[in-house]
Order: structure tokens, then C-alpha cells, then sequence
């Protein structure tokens, strides 16, 4: 079934890269992105890529499930999800072509940020296995929240409340941290593993464990296992 | 070819769309499938095409079940539902690309295919224009071509015509009937006309329950509405009120005429005609109206 898979990929990027769509999501994200960029580098003394990855982190919270609700909410809206679940595919292929293609364009937005580092390379010396493992925690955590977004996406059809309730659902990921912070003993515990902002911030400290690999694997194969079955209803 | 037994579909537990279907179609049958609004008819053909799971019964086409294989089904069967799913931002040509390649054609038979349906469909000269640029019936015949891709051995046509103008309907009938001379086909219509036109055997399908399966010729025939009597009278309202007490007869007036239903045509023109002589009323004209599958239907569904 690779080859079904590849058809709602190919269908997928077209759709993404033949309208102003993706262009205008890496866009907004790189410009911003440059933004906080400028910011570290003009308020610290030292070349810190941590600061940065830090604080993109958050806009990969809000930007990340806004690109992925379109995935199936879309296809709900005018009616053509019918005319991927009567074709000889499973709902398999469909979600994990769908959410391929929502990756690709983040993998683009995730490439052209080398060029940060790219650039301080002419001016100073950069840990580059460091950066690595920042860009990998990165790239991991975009790859989960639009799995999540995707969820929400194969809930309604209504891409405004399955905006509104993917980036509430990340949002509610993300401070989760604050019950790690007034918890104790086994519930502490519990949350710390839960939240994705603590396993991420392994990575931005040049971390590279393989249990905080695991949780977000674990993030997106239970994305695309949920994303299914709602498929299927 | 098509055999679905004890078929039952629920929606969230509680409304029973679909009850007790039992139906099979033979291979080369031009089947219509009748019901008014609600019936249950798109229910039943999104079922068949695996669009909709979770039901009771089993559903299997040459054979094969459609929940134990159903890629393989899917891949027999042809589906253009009510409102064709378009990606309008493509050509009709990337579209039926994508359609193909879905249904796992690839590379050398795909251009073939694809320009052969394109002909059949006469959209040769659109292929390269946007969907969003076509006419409703042009985007129709686009969805007829996306069902028509692979060669399936069941189409399945859910109301094919609906929202056209006069020209573009026949247009579409005319398609359907040539496709019908190659294979199996299930049209769906609340167009009584259109599925007497291009259907010799019907389904009936009312509140969930198949009514009746039958050929059209023999359901007419067999059944019990036998036709109206229309007359008309100078005075149709005190007519119409008098017969009415007279008779035990369904009785419907239409601006100066007065249908009466009834099931013995010629014994029952003869008591009306002697009941309005001896009632001293005028009327300009009594005769028999031979049922049509519009008098059946509405029997039945009525």
C-alpha cells in the first residue's frame, strides 16, 4: 500500500506547494523565528543557540497544529474525504500520507533555519553535534504537535474549532510543566514524564536520551493510530 | 454479483437508517433505486462502498466481503456520489491522475486509461482546465470519468442528475445509459421519470425498509393501484365533496379536475357516471388514467 501512500502525499504537496499555503507558513515562522533570532543575539554577550531553541519551541506550539487541521477537517468540509474512503486505500495510507505531507512542509521550515547557525559559523566556533541533537529535539517536537493537530482535524469539519481546540490541547501540553513544579512523589513523577515541554528541553540542552526519542515516537504513533480510527467512523 | 443480506445500520446507537436489507443484483442489471427524501438510499450506497462501516450483515461483490477485503471490493466498485468529491484547485486531468493512482494504476496503462474515459466522457478538450472553472454539468461528467477510472465492474451513480438544467440531464442520461450496456449499475434517484427511463428493474426503499424489487413493467402491473379516474366538472369542489361521500375512494381535486383513485377502473366509472346523472351534475369528461410508477410509488411511500 506504499504506493496509495505516495498518491496522498504527491496530492498532499501539490496542495501545499501549489498555493500560497506553505510558502506563507514557513514564512510567517522563519520571519518571527529571525525575529527572536536578531533578539538573542543582540541582548547576549555569547552566541547561545539554547535561548533560541527555547523560545521557538513555542511558536512550533501555536504554528504547528494550525498547519495540520486542515489535513482532514478540509476534506470533511467539500465533501471529497468521500472520495478517499471509497477508494481501494486503507484509512492507514490516508492518515499516513496526509501527515507526511504536513511534515514535509515543516521539515522545509525546520531546513531553512540552519541557516542561523550557518551564518554565526563565519563569525565563531559552534558545537555542531550540540546543535544536532537541538535541531533532532526540534524537529521531534513539530513532528508530535502536528500529530495532534491532526487528531482534532479528524474530529470536525470545522477548521476554526479544530484550530482553536489543537492549539488548547498543545497549549495544555505545555503547561503541563506547572503541575511538575506543585506536585510531589509519584504525581510528579507521572507528569514529568507526560509533559513534552521537559522532554524537549533534553534535546535544547544538547541531551540526546533515547527515552525522550521514545516518548515522542510514542506521540506521533499515537497520533496517527488515533487519527485512524476517528478516520474510520 | 452484488448480494447484501440482513444489512442493518445504525447512526450514534439510535436512528436505524437501514433495516432488515436483503437485495441482490445481478451482473449487466441496470438497477434503480427509488425512495423519497430520507429513505435511506445514500446510506445504502455508501455502505455497499465501504464509506461507511460499522453495521450488521454482510455486504459481498462476486463473492468477496467487503469487511474482510476491503480494498479488493472497493476496487470493483465505481462511486459518484450525490455531490462529487472534486479537489477544484486541480485540473480535471491531475484529478483523474490522482483518482487513478488511487485505484493503483500506474505509469504506462495510467495516460491510456485516463484519455480513453476522458473521450468516452467528451472532456478531452478540458483535461488542462481548472475544475473550479467548469459547469455543474461539466464537473458532473468529471465525476462520472472519476468513477468510470479502472475499468470497475459496479457503478454506483447516487442521484447523477440532481441540480442540472433539462439539456445537461439528458446529456448525463445518455452517458449513463451507454455505460450501462458494459457493466452493472445502481442509479439512485428520487426521479421517478429519469429511473423509468433508464431502469428496467427498481428498488424501493421507504424509511429504512426495501419495499419492493421488481421490474418496472410487472410492479405496475402487479399492482394493486390499477389507475385514476379523471373527471371534470363545472363545479369540481361540491363534486368532488359529494363523491367523496358517495365513496370509499382516495379523492384529490386539481383545479377544475378530480382524481379518483381506484383499483376496478371499469365498475367504478360506471357507479360515478350513474351517481353524477342521478345527481343531476355536469361534467365535461370522465375517462381512465393508467398507473404509472409515479401512482405506484406514491402508493407504496405515500
Amino acid at each position: 500500500m506504499l504506493n496509495q501512500q505516495i498518491t496522498v502525499l504527491k496530492k498532499e504537496l501539490y496542495t501545499y506547494f501549489f498555493t500560497p499555503m506553505a510558502y506563507i507558513f514557513i514564512g510567517i515562522l522563519l520571519s518571527v523565528s529571525g525575529i527572536i533570532f536578531m533578539n538573542i543575539l543582540q541582548y547576549n554577550a555569547s552566541v547561545n543557540m539554547t535561548d533560541f531553541f527555547a523560545a521557538v519551541s513555542k511558536l512550533i506550539f501555536i504554528f504547528c497544529p494550525l498547519l495540520a487541521i486542515r489535513c482532514f477537517a478540509e476534506e470533511k468540509r467539500t465533501g471529497t474525504i468521500e472520495l478517499l474512503k471509497t477508494a481501494p486505500l486503507t484509512s492507514l495510507d490516508i492518515v499516513i500520507g496526509k501527515y507526511i505531507g504536513v511534515l514535509s512542509v515543516f521539515t522545509v521550515y525546520v531546513s531553512f533555519l540552519f541557516i542561523f547557525p550557518l551564518v554565526m559559523e563565519f563569525y565563531t566556533d559552534l558545537y555542531w553535534p550540540e546543535l544536532l541533537c537541538q535541531f533532532s529535539g526540534l524537529y521531534l517536537l513539530g513532528a508530535a504537535v502536528i500529530g495532534f493537530g491532526m487528531i482534532f482535524s479528524a474530529v470536525t469539519e470545522n477548521q476554526v474549532i479544530a484550530g482553536i481546540t489543537a492549539i488548547f490541547f498543545t497549549l495544555f501540553l505545555l503547561f503541563l510543566s506547572f503541575l511538575v513544579e506543585n506536585n510531589s512523589g509519584i504525581l510528579r513523577e507521572l507528569f514529568k514524564e507526560l509533559t513534552i515541554i521537559i522532554h524537549y528541553n533534553s534535546f535544547v540542552y544538547g541531551l540526546l536520551e533515547l527515552k525522550n526519542i521514545i516518548y515522542f515516537v510514542m506521540c506521533i504513533v499515537f497520533s496517527i493510530f488515533v487519527s485512524t480510527r476517528l478516520l474510520e467512523l | 454479483m452484488l448480494n447484501i443480506c440482513d444489512l442493518e445500520k445504525e447512526y450514534n446507537n439510535k436512528f436505524k437508517a437501514l433495516k432488515n436489507i436483503n437485495l441482490e443484483i445481478k451482473k449487466g442489471e441496470l438497477t434503480g433505486l427509488l425512495g423519497p427524501n430520507g429513505a435511506g438510499k445514500s446510506t445504502l450506497l455508501r455502505t455497499i462502498c465501504g464509506s461507511l462501516p460499522f453495521y450488521t450483515g454482510k455486504i459481498s461483490i462476486n463473492g468477496l466481503d467487503i469487511t474482510q477485503n476491503p480494498v479488493a471490493v472497493k476496487k470493483k466498485i465505481g462511486y459518484l456520489p450525490e455531490n462529487p468529491p472534486l479537489y477544484e484547485d486541480m485540473t480535471v486531468y491531475a484529478f483523474l491522475k490522482f483518482c487513478a493512482e488511487l485505484k493503483g494504476l500506474y505509469k504506462n496503462s495510467l495516460n491510456r486509461h485516463i484519455s480513453d474515459i476522458l473521450a468516452v466522457m467528451e472532456l478531452t478538450d478540458r483535461r488542462k482546465q481548472l475544475i473550479k472553472t467548469l459547469s455543474k454539468g461539466l464537473k458532473q461528467r468529471v465525476g462520472l470519468a472519476m468513477a468510470l477510472l479502472g475499468d470497475p465492474e459496479l457503478l454506483i451513480l447516487d442521484e447523477p442528475t440532481v441540480g442540472l438544467d433539462p439539456n445537461q440531464i439528458v446529456q448525463i442520461r445518455n452517458f449513463i445509459k451507454k455505460l450501462a450496456a458494459e457493466r452493472t449499475v445502481i442509479l439512485s434517484s428520487h426521479l421517478l421519470n429519469e429511473v423509468a427511463q433508464l431502469c428496467r428493474k427498481i428498488v424501493i426503499l421507504h424509511k429504512g425498509r426495501i419495499l419492493t424489487v421488481q421490474n418496472i413493467d410487472a410492479l405496475i402491473s402487479s399492482s394493486e393501484q390499477k389507475g385514476s379516474i379523471i373527471l371534470k366538472a363545472s363545479s369540481p369542489e361540491t363534486t368532488a365533496y359529494l363523491l367523496q361521500q358517495q365513496f370509499s375512494n382516495k379523492i384529490r381535486q386539481e383545479d377544475s379536475c378530480i382524481f379518483i383513485k381506484t383499483v376496478q377502473s371499469f365498475n367504478d366509472i360506471k357507479k360515478i357516471t350513474a351517481f353524477l346523472n342521478e345527481q343531476n351534475i355536469n361534467f365535461k369528461e370522465i375517462r381512465i388514467k393508467e398507473p404509472t410508477l409515479e401512482d405506484v410509488f406514491q402508493d407504496l411511500t405515500g
